[in-house]
């Protein structure tokens, strides 16, 4: 098991487009064969994107993390949490990074969707992370970095 | 003395300690490799801060004596531990070192400043804490020039693992971060996130670098590659430290290679 990060810049990360008005996966992380991957809520997350077009998302936009099981429909992701973009629209990338202004960025799961704050994301799952606001976003600006587990399985 | 009791001292691994390797994007890749000396160990020292920032080229024409605004693809970081252009420090150091051609031979090898051929009219577009734009002057009006920006990386996820020489190659991972974390890590700065310190998973058989044994950069990303390997780009900025101690008589380095290979299921 060891501790890595769950970010955009992942070879099993794909980074697409949302939909305006429609909450829609920007970031889906597709767990490789042989892998198990656990993440756990209370950590400061690290976020940083544009709107298409240049400039802040709307501070109505609201951004959460989700998962997919290998059967569920397509289009049946079950968020469990949600977080909101104004603290990574007032803070810079390199700011996010220190310590001191973790507070606001610290990751909540739904305690009835996700009992003990962790969970275990077994190969053929997929996690993604999903936006619902009135903005597309920049594919190309996106980053995003959160702790994660791996094992081996 | 004798070599028994030698006590273990901390070296510190910088660019010169790497043999560098070019890399394309899409796949994973080594792009530095340092290799432990026949006759020493090397154990990481849990806790100490590290230090890597890779960087990646890109090149630009400035068109004869013209001003122009070039836009960075790219945008460089501003690195706290680095030199700073913005800043009017337009040394090799600097996270973002520009090159021009000032001689015509289609090689842009001579470093611009304030006051070279082509030069910097100290304007910078910059966006947070990236540099987004350079505006560059072309003052020697004999025909276009071409420019090469060695800038330290901002994409892509940068590792740190072992590996064993020689046939069945094992390696195993002993650090990985995102390359944005690691340019904006602050080795002087103990009480933020931000110091980036051997992990604490690197005690114990995991962290024992046997002879002979390889110390890797591993860099991926999907779009952009690394430029390490070249001669110019001196910004290239790597410190970690490790701590050495010769083999012990009593000890067979075969032995400890072998008894540490066991032990490299990855992850």
């Amino acid at each position: 098991m060891t501790d890595e990060a769950l970010s955009t810049e992942l070879s099993y990360a794909t980074v697409v487009q949302n939909l305006a008005d429609n909450p829609t996966p920007v970031t889906t992380w597709d767990v490789p064969e042989g892998a198990a991957i656990r993440i756990a809520q209370g950590h400061p997350a690290i976020l940083d994107v544009d709107a298409a077009g240049g400039g802040n998302l709307s501070r109505a936009t609201s951004l959460g993390l989700a998962y997919r099981e290998p059967n569920d429909q397509l289009d049946a992701w079950t968020v469990i949490s949600d977080f909101s973009i104004a603290p990574f629209n007032t803070l810079s990338l390199k700011d996010q990074q220190s310590g001191e202004n973790a507070q606001r960025r610290r990751v909540r799961f739904a305690p009835e969707r996700v009992p003990e704050g962790r969970l275990t994301l077994e190969d053929a799952d997929e996690l993604a992370l999903v936006v619902n606001g009135p903005d597309q976003i920049d594919a190309a600006s996106l980053f995003f970095n959160y702790p994660m587990q791996v094992m081996n399985r | 003395m004798n070599a028994n009791q030698r006590p273990e001292k901390q070296v510190y691994l910088g660019p010169e300690a790497f043999t560098f390797s070019e890399y394309t994007s899409g796949s994973e890749g080594i792009v530095g490799t340092a290799k432990v000396p026949s006759t020493q160990v090397w154990r990481v020292p849990v806790g100490m801060p590290l230090v890597v920032a890779l960087t990646g080229k890109q090149t630009a024409t400035v068109s004869s004596g013209a001003t122009e605004s070039i836009d960075l693809t790219p945008e460089a970081p501003l690195v706290d531990f680095m030199d700073d252009v913005t800043a009017g420090e337009y040394t090799t150091d600097a996270s973002l070192v520009g090159y021009y051609d000032s001689t015509g031979d289609g090689n842009p090898d001579t470093l611009i400043t304030d006051s070279t051929g082509t030069q910097y009219t100290g304007t910078f577009g910059t966006s947070e804490d990236f540099i987004t734009s350079a505006e560059l002057q072309e003052t020697d009006a004999g025909g276009d020039v071409d420019v090469a920006f060695y800038a330290v990386m901002r994409h892509g996820l940068t590792k740190i693992q072992k590996r064993n020489s020689g046939k069945g190659n094992v390696s195993q991972e002993l650090q990985a971060d995102d390359s944005i974390t690691w340019a904006f890590s602050n080795p002087d700065a103990p009480d933020t996130d931000r110091q980036i310190k051997w992990d604490a998973r690197n005690d114990g058989l995991r962290g024992v670098i046997p002879p002979k044994f390889n110390l890797d950069l591993v860099f991926y990303d999907a779009s952009f590659a690394t430029a390490v390997e070249e001669a110019n780009a001196m910004n290239v900025e790597v410190s970690i430290p490790v701590s050495q101690r010769p083999v012990r008589p009593d000890e067979d380095a075969a032995d400890l290679r072998r008894k540490v290979s066991q032990t490299m299921v990855a992850p």
